[in-house]
């Protein structure tokens, strides 16, 4: 004899371990499945109960499936209620045996007390399968049209069921739609609204257009409900009955997408509920909020004007302002939304949206930082930097690594100049270095690398000097110096060192005055500290400090202006570190003394490196790339940007590679670095590449024999047979600065590129095309995309049409100039007619960074 | 367009009531899923919003006492009317039992799915007024005491 459900449910609650729950409905299952065999039927509604109970405690219940199916078949409404809500909670429609039970269910629809229909109605609703729903789909057609409205909202919401379970039945629920969108119930309306949206999901370019044709009735009843024409018994908070309008909403949203006329007879009606829902004054409820809310999501999806797109827009700013956070939470991820169709209008609010990331809720924090960064463009990207900026100094620490990832790829793209990039990131390293990625600050020295200018490269050491010494020395010293603001440091301060006054000699790095010119002297005083403490620097660049800051001393000290006067110190600094216990300096003390035995080696080994590419900048927003073609086809932008990722290769340059903090993945970008760049510069430039990355050990294959080449032997071998001729190269370097790129070549017809670069960084393009077909070409066009950051001018072409056979005779030049350094990145178009045939004919192809040398 | 779980917990992080639309969830899976909202709804201040992305669902949750009330939606859904809509199920549970607490919840677990039956049905909400929810169910607990009679 089993106990009742509630000592069951007691006993349930008084085990103390999950151990003795399991027992206990061990043992009672087994009663259970006894209780069952024996046919206890005057106890089978409380053993169904308690299969629910251990259902929802997560225990196998299958045993008392056909229990569920016994009880539907009782006359008594107790069973046949409990038998359908186990169904619904045991079932699900993969279960076989549902069929046993569509007999049943089937005459129960027929009932004449309609809760038993409703029972049926519920349960084919909830877990009817397809085989289920087609067999019952002309009862439920049926029962659409009940006197009932109880039995009418479930037989509507049975038929959504239906609807998405068997498609091939649905034909005959569309003619209910007009007469469910026009009953006086709400229950009724909603559940009408839901088929109505289920329908259009099941057939759209069937059925939308039919059900569009109630747009009318469904404007009327919005109007109505804002009117007095609803029973105002469900009213929300003084709001007529939110759940209908947004169901209502949600339907039009799907009925004006896409269809100018629809959109166009529900504009005036959307306008209002704005204005109606918001009319309710400053004390706006909840309820109100969600209509408006759904308001907006309709607005914004069909094809609205844009004054109603901005009402839109302005009515979800004012959203910002509320002080529940779940309104301004859903505000935020509207807008980001909104972003992509109307980003002018969104814009106005940025003000608001900044606020918000300092919110006290991080979802709506997060939430912010993700719109401010959808919202930056150049025009803003210096104060909303600021703001940003501002704003690090008092986040809290959970939030500084969201915070500082997008500043960092924020200025990387947005920066109005390489000075601002360095200041930028400089603080964000000072307020949370320890937070910020390895590749943030790689792009940034990367940037000033590529730079090319000397008063960067003064600004740089200066800002970055300064900023460390600030750390180590100044005011407010920390106890820590972030290791990302050591490693750049030293890094900036032993490439471009030499574009600093040498000044007075330093013997402690304490003794610069604060707030002073950063002098070569100064910076070596500082590197050497850095080389003495790196070690304590913090985050993951902190173990790196010291290695950068060996490299930046023997860097500087070989310097021609400077070699007078640091060569001694550096090598005795060098001399000390040779016994470091970290094996990288000690490595590198090493190999660096043996190097100062060389003098002209060492000098070739010490140059400046070539300039970085910037490939690893290149995360622009792709969509808004700018575009120029000579005869304006404007309509051919659209496609012409659609699709590929333009940057998509040039990421394959400097920056995947680089992160590798193994010696082999340094050597692995030395190789990219020599077949993109080209041989003729990779002897010279090699042996001190890829500063930024991990460090390299291929200087040992400069000592000659006294240690085999560590890593790459294609590079050991290339270093060998250059070493003999070094003295005879050139001591500085010039990176190419032009190309011949095929940027087509398809079916005879050919576009080449000659990229040159000019004085001034901007690169003329001189286009030729080539057509080895027998025919000649006509109405020849050349279209042409390039990334955002880049302008491009283009001049008319030489000729529109290609003789046959010709090469070069058909000429056009344009000219790019970068705001930001990236690299160069082309899409073209070719557009032309087969003078013989008529053809039109139309090819796309790119030219990106990987097929340009690094220089340009 | 659609609810793809009710979930009544306490705050010890022990489901009441759960009440799925999500048909791919196996009972383990569930369970687990039930774990880790709960676990996310209590780590959050109480001052957070109420929106939680989990999975692949944006569950809106609000406290009541010492349950919890969670609804799982897809991205088509209102955020806002759902919290409404969690608002109308407390009310209309608290006129069916007449003040409800954690309790009457448990030992009567299917009269609260009775309500969720009258005002949900496969993830659609098609009856939020309390005295529609509540008044069919009293007609037919009265004609099941007379059958009884």
């Amino acid at each position: 004899m089993s106990q009742r459900l509630a000592e069951f449910i007691r006993g349930v609650r008084a085990c103390r371990t999950a151990a003795e729950e399991r027992a206990l409905v061990a043992r009672e299952a087994a009663a259970l499945r006894t209780a069952f065999k024996e046919q206890d039927n005057a106890h089978r509604h409380r053993n169904v109960a308690k299969l629910m109970f251990m259902h929802m405690l997560g225990y196998p219940t299958h045993f008392g499936q056909m229990e569920c199916l016994k009880l539907i078949a009782e006359e008594s409404f107790a069973d046949k209620r409990v038998g359908y809500l186990s169904l619904s909670l045991l079932l699900d429609e993969r279960q076989e045996v549902l069929m046993l039970v569509t007999n049943s269910m089937k005459s129960d629809l027929t009932s004449k007390n309609h809760f038993v229909v409703g029972l049926s109605l519920c349960a084919l609703g909830g877990v009817g399968s397809p085989e289920m729903c087609r067999d019952l789909a002309s009862e439920v057609c049926r029962l659409l049209n009940s006197q009932s409205s109880y039995v009418r909202k479930k037989a509507c919401l049975a038929s959504v069921r239906i609807v998405k379970k068997a498609p091939d039945v649905t034909e005959q629920f569309l003619g209910a739609v007009p007469s469910l969108l026009n009953d006086r119930h709400h229950g009724v309306l909603i559940a009408g609204a839901q088929l109505a949206l289920e329908l259009c999901a099941c057939e759209p370019k069937e059925y939308v257009p039919r059900i569009r044709k109630e747009v009318p009735t469904i404007c009327r009843i919005l109007n109505s409900l804002m009117g007095t024409g609803f029973a105002s018994e469900h009213d929300v908070d003084g709001i007529p009955d939110p759940f209908l309008q947004v169901a209502l909403l949600r339907l039009l949203r799907v009925l004006g997408e896409d269809d100018a006329e629809a959109s166009e007879q529900m504009s005036d009606l959307l306008a209002s509920v704005v204005s109606n829902t918001q009319g309710t004054g400053g004390g706006m409820k909840q309820a109100a909020y969600s209509i408006l809310y759904e308001c907006v999501r309709t607005i914004m999806s069909i094809k609205a004007a844009s004054g109603l797109r901005v009402l839109a827009i302005n009515t979800l700013g004012k959203f910002l302002g509320n002080r529940d956070n779940n309104i301004r939470y859903v505000s935020l991820s509207l807008l980001a939304q909104c972003v992509r169709v109307d980003i002018q209008a969104v814009q106005r609010h940025r003000s608001v949206v900044v606020e918000c990331v300092k919110d006290a809720d991080m979802s709506i924090r997060r939430r912010a930082l993700e719109l401010v960064y959808a919202l930056v463009n150049e025009t803003n990207a210096s104060t909303l930097t600021k703001e940003l900026l501002d704003y690090l100094h008092v986040a809290d620490v959970e939030f500084k690594a969201d915070l500082v990832e997008k500043l960092c790829q924020l200025v990387s793209m947005y920066a109005p100049s390489v000075a601002f990039y360095v200041d930028t990131v400089t603080e964000v390293m000072v307020e949370a270095g320890e937070h910020i990625k390895e590749n943030a600050v790689r792009s940034l020295l990367a940037a000033v690398s590529a730079s090319g200018d000397d008063s960067v490269y003064r600004h740089s050491c200066q800002a970055l000097f300064t900023a460390c010494w600030e750390c180590y020395f100044g005011e407010n010293r920390k106890t820590r110096t972030p290791g990302s603001l050591a490693c750049a440091t030293c890094w900036v301060l032993g490439e471009y060192g030499d574009v600093l006054d040498i000044g007075v000699a330093q013997a402690n790095a304490k003794d610069f005055a604060a707030g002073g010119q950063v002098t070569a002297s100064a910076a070596v005083a500082l590197i050497e500290h850095i080389v003495e403490n790196g070690r304590e620097c913090s985050g993951a660049l902190g173990f790196f400090a010291s290695h950068y800051a060996i490299t930046a001393l023997a860097k500087l000290a070989s310097r021609a202006n400077l070699e007078g006067s640091l060569r001694g110190r550096v090598e005795a600094v060098l001399a000390k570190t040779k016994g470091s216990s970290i094996l990288e300096v000690q490595a590198r003390s090493v190999e660096f003394s043996e190097l100062f035995r060389f003098n002209v080696a060492r000098k070739a080994a010490f140059e400046r490196m070539p300039a970085m590419e910037v490939a690893n900048m290149a995360t622009a927003p792709l969509e808004e790339v700018s575009v120029a073609s000579a005869d304006g086809g404007a309509a051919a932008v659209a496609d012409l940007l659609g699709g590929a990722d333009l940057l998509g290769d040039a990421g394959n340059g400097v920056g995947p590679a680089a992160p590798a903090a193994a010696i082999g993945g340094g050597a692995d970008l030395l190789g990219d670095l020599l077949g993109g760049g080209g041989g003729d510069i990779g002897g010279m430039t090699a042996p001190a590449s890829a500063p930024a990355a991990a460090p390299v050990d291929p200087l040992a294959a400069l000592m000659g024999d006294s240690a085999p080449p560590p890593t790459a032997t294609g590079l050991g071998g290339l270093l060998g047979s250059e070493f003999s001729a070094a003295p005879q190269m050139p001591v500085a370097m010039q990176p190419a600065a032009s190309a011949m790129v095929k940027a087509f070549d398809k079916d005879g017809v050919s576009v080449t590129m000659n990229f040159s670069k000019a004085a001034d960084g901007s690169v003329t393009v001189a286009a030729s095309f080539g057509n080895a077909t027998p025919s000649d070409l006509n109405s020849f066009a050349l279209q042409v995309a390039v990334p955002k950051g880049i302008t491009l001018e283009m001049r008319p072409a030489s000729s529109s049409s290609i003789p046959a056979g010709s090469s070069g005779a058909v000429t056009q030049t344009m000219r790019l100039q970068r705001e930001v350094m990236r690299p160069l990145a082309l899409r073209i178009r070719v557009s032309y007619t087969v003078a013989s045939t008529g053809a039109a004919v139309q090819e796309m192809s790119q030219v990106d960074a990987s097929m340009l040398p690094a220089g340009l | 367009m659609a609810l793809k779980f009710v979930l009544l917990v306490n705050k010890q992080g022990q489901t009441r009531l759960a009440r799925y639309t999500d048909e791919s969830l196996s009972v383990d899976e569930r369970r687990a899923l039930e774990g880790e909202v709960v676990r996310k709804c209590l780590a959050r201040p109480e001052s957070s919003c109420s929106f939680l992305p989990h999975r692949d669902y944006k569950v809106v949750y609000r406290r009541y006492a010492s349950l919890f009330f969670l609804v799982g939606i897809d991205d088509s859904e209102n955020e806002l009317a759902t919290l409404e809509l969690i608002h109308a199920l407390v009310e209309t549970l608290d006129k069916y039992f007449g003040n409800v607490c954690e309790l009457d919840i448990m030992f009567h677990i299917e009269k609260a799915h009775y309500v969720i039956d009258e005002m949900i049905m496969d993830g659609a909400v098609y009856e939020t007024n309390r005295t529609n929810v509540v008044s069919p169910l009293q007609a037919l607990e009265a004609q099941i005491a007379q059958e009884r009679a």
